[in-house]
């Protein structure tokens, strides 16, 4: 059983990941081990991360780094995973980027399969959208309605039920 | 964002994270959110509907849209029965084929949403009693027609024969199923062609085959010995019958469950999941134990208020669940013979990673023991909740479960100032959250005190301390917050869930 702390990369182990803008990093082993496509790519001494550019890759490994002795976790399943919504300080920090980074971080944890920063990404683009009617979920994303008046009355009509769940 | 695809499913998975309400403000933002919101908000209506602040007029305003999308057939049987159905202006249909989203369908909450509509409209239905029962039967069977991606059923205390039949095809899909028996079979029922929960189980033994996960709730109270057989052996057949059964919990049979747990000689590789709650394991036979403790895949095992006089015994040196990494034993109810659980510790080949002991009536010799036995054999853990702790356990649970995240305790020892600030000492770096019940209230300085004594490398980020009557002072909360660390009662983190 792999809980995080027990990677079999050394700590002094180091491998050389490179950008898909060709920026390299050299980054602890153990940070590849505990993550199924960085350690499907550590074949040798580096690995090309296509589909990420230098920019995004350096904040997605300053998050692995930072949580490198987090325990995995396997107990909990989705709806719990998603019931916990509370954030720690130093991730909030970590994602009060602007809105284009925040969305290429998600991009790049989903493509690189880092399930705790793709949830951790989601629930703060979520938090973003809470308490806030349509019209200022729409000026803060930017936005356009592409609805017709007589299709946003029907559509409200059919989803009333769910207004006060 | 680079593409399109990549925003849908990135937007799939930040909707839920959304509560209903909150999704529902999605829906309006243009129609590519629209798309993407509907089939996570209809997937399953009402799942908490306790929780509803309106609950009659929201499963009204439900029953409305399903009633948009019934076809032509069912429509016109309404009406025949003088069942009013929602006008709208002619010709316009509904955006969506909104019951073709559930993917959980909750029997009872159908029910109620039918009863919702005949009564807001009481004027016009003239036999109320009569068309609830068409509307709830004409809905139920529209929605399991038309719900292709079902993957739910839970069926509370409901008479299902006159709506279950081999030609509802989708239920063939079905991964999850819950059944609650009613406090007593209604032989007598007004209910036409009423059937026994026996009958009703066996009804889906012979149509579903693919079940990952059986729920069972026994609610009989005074059913007779051929009652509680005929039931169980119902639910032995459903058992049997699934291919790769992943979880079966079993609540509420103080009888003889042999042959359910017989039945589960052939998943011994898939189940993963076992939850026993009011059980009575005084009568399993040895064959029942074998299979039982065959299924090496075992992940979580959980045993609540399970009756037990008598040790149940396995080989020696046997390797019961070896693959196990989350266990439960709670029991107020009785003594629990405690070599029983000492053997399934030991048996876990240093992989349990949650661990939940609630055992009242526990000698202090058992209770050393059981601690003991968790310190030497379950290096991994990382949730331990746990009533009854000694001071002297305390320290020595902190310094052996190095990987800890979640500690949550009762005491009544003489937990005092020293031993709090003492406790600090050894607090890991991975210790996240600490629940602390005991009869205690630490002051502003002994908090000082505490986070004084706390290593640099410390990450605690939950301190609860509970004595059950009073919440932390504002001065010690402020402490605490200074230092990252909050201590509200009430927040959303709850690990132990």
């Amino acid at each position: 059983m792999d809980n995080g702390t027990s990677n079999s990369a050394s700590e002094n182990e180091t491998i050389t990941l490179k950008s898909c803008d060709g920026i390299e990093f050299h980054i602890d082993a153990r940070i590849a081990n505990r993550y199924t496509l960085l350690n499907n790519w550590n074949g040798g001494e580096s690995a090309c991360i296509p589909n990420v550019n230098g920019k995004v890759l350096e904040k997605v490994l300053e998050w692995c780094e930072h949580h490198i002795n987090d325990p995995q976790l396997n107990c909990g399943d989705d709806d719990s995973r998603r019931r916990n919504t509370i954030i720690e300080e130093w991730d909030e920090n970590f994602l009060s980027c602007d809105q284009d980074m925040l969305f290429e971080i998600i991009l790049a944890a989903n493509y690189l399969e880092i399930k705790p920063l793709l949830d951790l990404g989601c629930k703060t683009v979520a938090n973003m959208m809470k308490s806030k009617s349509p019209e200022e979920i729409r000026s803060a994303f930017n936005i356009d309605n592409d609805y017709t008046p007589e299709e946003e009355e029907q559509f409200r009509k059919e989803n009333e039920w769910a207004e006060d769940y | 964002m680079s593409n399109n695809i990549s925003l849908t499913e990135i937007l799939t998975e930040v909707f839920e994270h959304l509560e209903p309400h909150e999704l529902h403000s999605c829906i309006f933002v243009n129609r590519q959110w629209c798309k993407i919101s509907i089939p996570i908000l209809w997937r399953s209506p009402f799942h908490e509907c306790n929780l509803l602040r309106n609950k009659w007029r929201s499963l009204n305003l439900l029953a409305r849209t399903c009633l948009l999308c019934l076809g032509d057939n069912k429509r016109e049987l309404l009406m025949n029965e003088s069942i009013p159905l929602p006008s709208v202006p002619s010709g316009q249909q509904p955006i969506f084929d909104y019951p073709s989203l559930f993917r959980v369908i909750n029997i009872e909450i159908i029910c109620t949403m039918s009863d919702a509509w005949v009564i807001s409209n009481k004027g016009k239905c003239t036999r109320s009693e009569y068309c609830k029962k068409v509307l709830r039967k004409t809905l139920i069977e529209h929605l399991l027609e038309r719900a292709e991606m079902i993957h739910f059923i839970n069926l509370d205390e409901f008479n299902i024969k006159p709506i279950i039949n081999k030609n509802a095809l989708n239920l063939r899909r079905l991964k999850k199923i819950r059944f609650s028996s009613p406090t007593t079979d209604r032989k007598n029922s007004s209910i036409d062609n009423v059937s026994t929960f026996s009958e009703n189980v066996s009804i889906f033994s012979t149509l579903i085959n693919n079940l990952q996960h059986i729920i069972v709730e026994n609610h009989k109270q005074h059913g007779s010995f051929i009652e509680y057989e005929s039931d169980t052996k119902a639910l032995a057949e459903l058992v049997r019958n699934q291919g790769s059964l992943k979880c079966l919990e079993i609540s509420g049979y103080y009888m003889n469950i042999s042959s359910i747990f017989e039945s589960l000689k052939g998943k011994t590789t898939t189940l993963t999941k076992l939850s026993l709650n009011r059980v009575d394991l005084n009568f399993i036979s040895q064959n029942a134990i074998n299979s039982w403790i065959s299924c090496v895949n075992l992940k979580s095992l959980e045993i609540q208020n399970c009756k037990i006089v008598e040790e149940i015994y396995f080989n020696s040196g046997q390797q019961i669940f070896p693959n196990l990494k989350k266990l439960v034993f709670v029991n107020h109810v009785a003594k629990f013979p405690i070599n029983f659980i000492i053997q399934i510790i030991k048996s876990t080949n240093k992989n349990l990673e949650f661990i939940k002991f609630e055992l009242d009536h526990l000698t202090s010799v058992n209770q050393l023991s059981l601690i003991n036995t968790a310190i030497h054999h379950c290096p991994n853990l990382v949730h331990l909740n746990v009533d009854e702790l000694l001071n002297s356990q305390l320290i020595q649970i902190l310094d052996s479960f190095r990987k800890l995240r979640e500690l949550k305790f009762d005491t009544s020892n003489e937990f005092d100032n020293n031993t709090f600030i003492e406790f600090a000492k050894h607090i890991s770096q991975t210790l996240k959250y600490l629940y602390i019940n005991v009869d205690y209230y630490p002051f502003p300085d002994t908090f000082r005190m505490f986070i004084n004594n706390l290593n640099d490398d410390v990450n605690l980020k939950v301190l609860h301390i509970s004595n059950g009557a009073e919440e932390l002072r504002n001065e010690c909360r402020e402490i605490l917050e200074k230092h990252g660390i909050i201590s509200t009662r009430i927040h959303s983190y709850q690990p132990f869930l």
